[in-house]
């Protein structure tokens, strides 16, 4: 088992350099660079060559890369052009909020996926399943942007519960309790399609699985439904689930752009976004290590989980 | 993306529905650069305390001053930060702003007009302490100028140089006296230190932290000092209680950086905000209609234009740039499409600058002499070409509008839009061959001489300069030699309107409107004066409850 995990970990090292190697050649592609956007448009080609020559973009690429890539092995990841501000402080704090919105909506997300899920399956052809399941298809096609901007509308300007956007009040904002106010819209717009992804993922395994036979000889030996449903057809029925959620997590973390955006949620979506557009490079570079660096390693997380929900699944 | 656009259309025509034309009756009561009574004058007993946000769209560049030349950058810098000069930004009269002492009490200029005698303001002192002198404006000076200086910083340098280019030698006279002697006169020179480039920081702190290191530790003489940045997120300011002028009734100031509009408009309607700089023409009615917020005008004179191509093409014809000129109409565009929230542009400088308004007869809609112009410059069935234009505070819409003109006399333009950062780069270094206009926007806001010197002069085509549309004429070249020197407020706008009026005839580029850039303020701010500047006094500004 260790062994699998060290190996596992060796292997992400070549997946994070190509990811380096590949953004950094792309963004480098592109026309434009910082020192054309931080001078604005009314800058001469002569005060941006001076700033170019100041921050180094003149240098080869091999050099600019060699630079970045000796300091990253030393845990440093530079400073931001744009703010000139440490990108790693400013990542972990940005990536930290990012973690805490798509966890918050992971918990929404399972909570009542898995819930819906296992009602509808077990009540097929209910009501409450033609309902969630209308429900679930509607979350799943209804766009972030839409949503959030409905919920401020109503939740938030209309009625007045919970702020419309930003993470604390700018004004005597902090502590736990401002931060759980500010995160209810955000997480559950960012947690309407995967909710809707793990309804319909429960139902359909559960389905598959109350129809083996081992379900029926549960029942047979008469087991209560509950004891049955959980105990037996639940668990085996989380393997597909349990993939899917990990996915997600990793396209949460990656993909909770607009959300953060319509939200004003400072999470590392909103960060890398803006350092695209301003051509930050040692912010991008920074950004997409650290968001490849997590989905390894949920991957690997979700792949381990298996050898405990499956203990047929043995890793070597 | 599309999805979005798609709900805040509908938003928008909900709101137009429910509340009618009050956006169009706003605007036409606050037209550009109007005069009101001063706000920081009149609006009752200030309170001291509270927190008072405003929100940008864009995160700012470094927290040094002199490292960039975008407005949003400045504005923060100047609330800690001030430079010998400023603009009076309580001036409501409309037009150009005036020149006034900010840490000079005063200056003389030489009867030949080459040397300025700046007699500076006594027990000034830094945030950190440090006095304000001669010394410190010589070390910020060498600063931008002298490679061999310690604090020198290339881009400072750089963008201080259409200052410090015209001027030969810095130096101290005594304690309190600070002279610089240019290399030959420049009329607009004091209206060119009002420059946001050339904010003074404290010579201990240069010392102290070095010329990068001051980023984290900004220490000037203004109004509010640096709490902390977050970055992508806020900048806090606090009082300062030592303020030369008098300390601010406001504890703290609190920029945020929002950059989604809608996400802008929630936070200013549920209170969290006080101020938004930054909107869509289409949001300004659901603004409007709030109670508690003022819709509020900063006529920022900038002037929307297509830079023509002059070298290449059937835009180096005049009868075709002022065929272009004739082919567009005025009414569809800043009525129905920008809901009036700009007027129409007359020239390619704004209401705000001295010269303006040039004398000869502005171009109006015309399609049919348009037409005839184009016959006559050998395009009678007219002819295609392509506009040039980067994604960021463009107004799609407009373009696709002027195509649609165009194309009703014959002129058939494809639009080539590009993302910013790459937009910027290509167009900076001039309007390349393929292209037959470039769409920007251009500030005339600190000065206009010289900014029709780096647009227009054949001596400023990149990379000396902005004059991307490669523009040639000896005539201008000569009108802005002899314009350059004269100090004279009256007789430089006379002469500098005779370069307009050549450019009316030559039509370089084709004007389309002013912004009157419509911002929203809570109704609770107090002593907020908003004048045609991009930047505001916050040290009058006070919250009511």
């Amino acid at each position: 088992m260790t062994r699998y995990i060290v190996g596992r970990l060796i292997q992400t090292i070549p997946v994070l350099w190509g990811a380096s190697l590949i953004v950094f050649l792309l963004i480098r592609l592109i026309p434009g660079d910082a020192a054309t956007v931080m001078l604005g448009s009314d800058a001469t080609p002569e005060n941006v060559a001076a700033l170019r020559q100041q921050l180094g973009l003149d240098d080869p690429i091999v050099i600019q890369y060699w630079n970045w890539l000796a300091k990253i092995l030393r845990a440093d990841l530079g400073v931001s052009i744009q703010t000139r501000q440490p990108v790693f402080e400013t990542l972990v704090t940005n990536f930290g909020n990012t973690l805490i919105l798509t966890v918050a909506a992971l918990i929404i997300a399972a909570t009542a996926g898995v819930t819906a899920g296992v009602i509808s399956a077990t009540k097929r052809q209910s009501i409450f399943d033609r309902v969630a399941m209308v429900v679930a298809l509607f979350g799943n096609s209804m766009p972030a942007f839409w949503l959030g901007l409905i919920l401020i509308l109503t939740l938030g300007l209309g009625l007045g519960w919970f702020p419309t956007g930003g993470m604390y009040a700018l004004r005597g904002g902090g502590g736990l309790l401002d931060l759980l106010r500010h995160l209810v819209l955000p997480a559950i717009t960012l947690a309407s399609v995967t909710t809707a992804l793990i309804a319909r993922m429960v139902r359909s395994s559960m389905l598959e699985v109350l129809n083996q036979e081992y379900i029926t000889t549960a029942r047979g030996k008469g087991l209560t439904s509950r004891t049955t449903i959980w105990r037996h057809a639940f668990r085996n029925a989380l393997l597909p689930v349990v993939t899917v959620m990990g996915l997600q997590f990793g396209y949460l973390l990656g993909g909770a752009v607009l959300t953060e955006t319509v939200f004003d949620w400072p999470g590392v979506g909103l960060m890398t976004f803006t350092a695209i557009s301003t051509r930050d490079v040692p912010v991008i570079q920074g950004a997409i290590l650290m968001t490849s660096t997590s989905f390894v390693l949920i991957n690997l997380l979700v792949d381990l989980t298996y050898a405990y929900l499956d203990p047929r699944i043995k890793y070597s | 993306m599309k999805r979005s656009t798609t709900t805040k259309a509908r938003l928008t025509r909900r709101a137009f529905l429910a509340q009618g034309s009050a956006i169009a009756l706003v605007a036409a009561c606050a037209p550009a650069g109007t005069s009101s009574p001063s706000a920081a004058a009149a609006s009752g007993t200030p309170k001291a305390g509270g927190t008072f946000v405003f929100a940008t769209n864009v995160d700012v560049a470094p927290l040094i001053p002199g490292s960039t030349a975008t407005e949003d950058h400045q504005r923060v810098l100047s609330l800690m930060y001030e430079g010998l000069v400023t603009q009076d930004l309580h001036y409501l009269k409309g037009g150009a702003l005036p020149e006034k002492p900010w840490l000079a009490e005063s200056w003389d200029i030489s009867p030949d007009g080459l040397q300025y005698t700046f007699k500076l303001r006594q027990n000034v002192k830094f945030h950190d302490g440090t006095p304000f002198d001669a010394e410190a404006v010589k070390v910020n000076y060498e600063r931008a100028t002298l490679a061999s200086s310690p604090y020198y910083d290339r881009t400072v340098a750089g963008l201080s140089a259409k200052v410090y280019n015209y001027v030969a030698k810095g130096e101290v006279v005594d304690k309190y006296t600070w002279r610089l002697t240019l290399k030959s006169p420049v009329g607009e020179f004091i209206r060119l230190m009002a420059d946001r480039v050339l904010l003074l920081v404290s010579p201990a702190a240069l010392a102290k932290y070095g010329p990068a290191g001051i980023v984290d530790n900004p220490v000037g003489t203004g109004p509010f000092t640096f709490v902390r940045r977050v970055p992508g997120q806020r900048i806090e300011l606090a009082r300062n209680q030592n303020y030369w002028n008098g300390a601010p009734y406001l504890d703290k100031v609190i920029m945020t950086f929002i950059t989604d509009s809608q996400a802008r408009l929630a936070a200013l309607k549920s209170g969290d905000i006080d101020f938004v700089l930054a909107m869509d023409p289409d949001q300004a009615a659901i603004y409007a209609a709030d109670p508690n917020v003022n819709l509020v005008f900063n006529p920022v004179p900038k002037t929307w234009v297509w830079m023509l191509n002059f070298k290449q093409g059937p835009t180096a014809n005049k009868l075709v740039r002022q065929a272009l000129n004739y082919a567009w109409n005025r009414d569809a565009l800043v009525k129905n499409l920008l809901l009036d929230l700009a007027t129409p542009a007359i020239a390619p400088a704004a209401p705000a600058n001295p010269a303006w308004p040039p004398t000869r007869a502005p171009y109006t809609y015309d399609p049919e002499k348009a037409k005839k112009l184009l016959a006559d410059a050998g395009y009678p069935n007219g002819f295609s070409m392509t506009l040039l234009y980067g994604n960021k505070g463009v107004n799609d819409q407009v373009n696709t509008l002027i195509q649609s003109d165009f194309r009703k006399v014959g002129v058939d333009v494809k639009l080539e839009k590009m993302e910013y950062a790459t937009f910027l780069s290509i167009f900076s270094k001039g309007l390349p061959d393929q292209y037959g206009a470039g769409q920007t926007f251009w500030d005339t806001s600190a000065w206009l001489g010289l900014w029709l010197d780096s647009v227009f002069s054949s001596k400023f085509q990149p990379p000396k300069g902005n004059n991307r549309s490669w523009y040639s004429n000896p005539e201008v070249d000569r009108l802005l030699d002899e314009a350059r020197p004269i100090s004279d407020p009256k007789k430089s706008a006379d002469a500098y309107r005779k370069v307009l009026d050549v450019l009316m005839e030559d039509a370089p580029w084709v004007w389309f409107y002013h912004d009157k850039g419509p911002m929203a303020l809570r109704k609770r701010v107090k002593g907020l004066d908003i004048t045609s500047s991009s930047f505001f006094d916050l040290k009058t500004v006070w919250l009511d409850a």
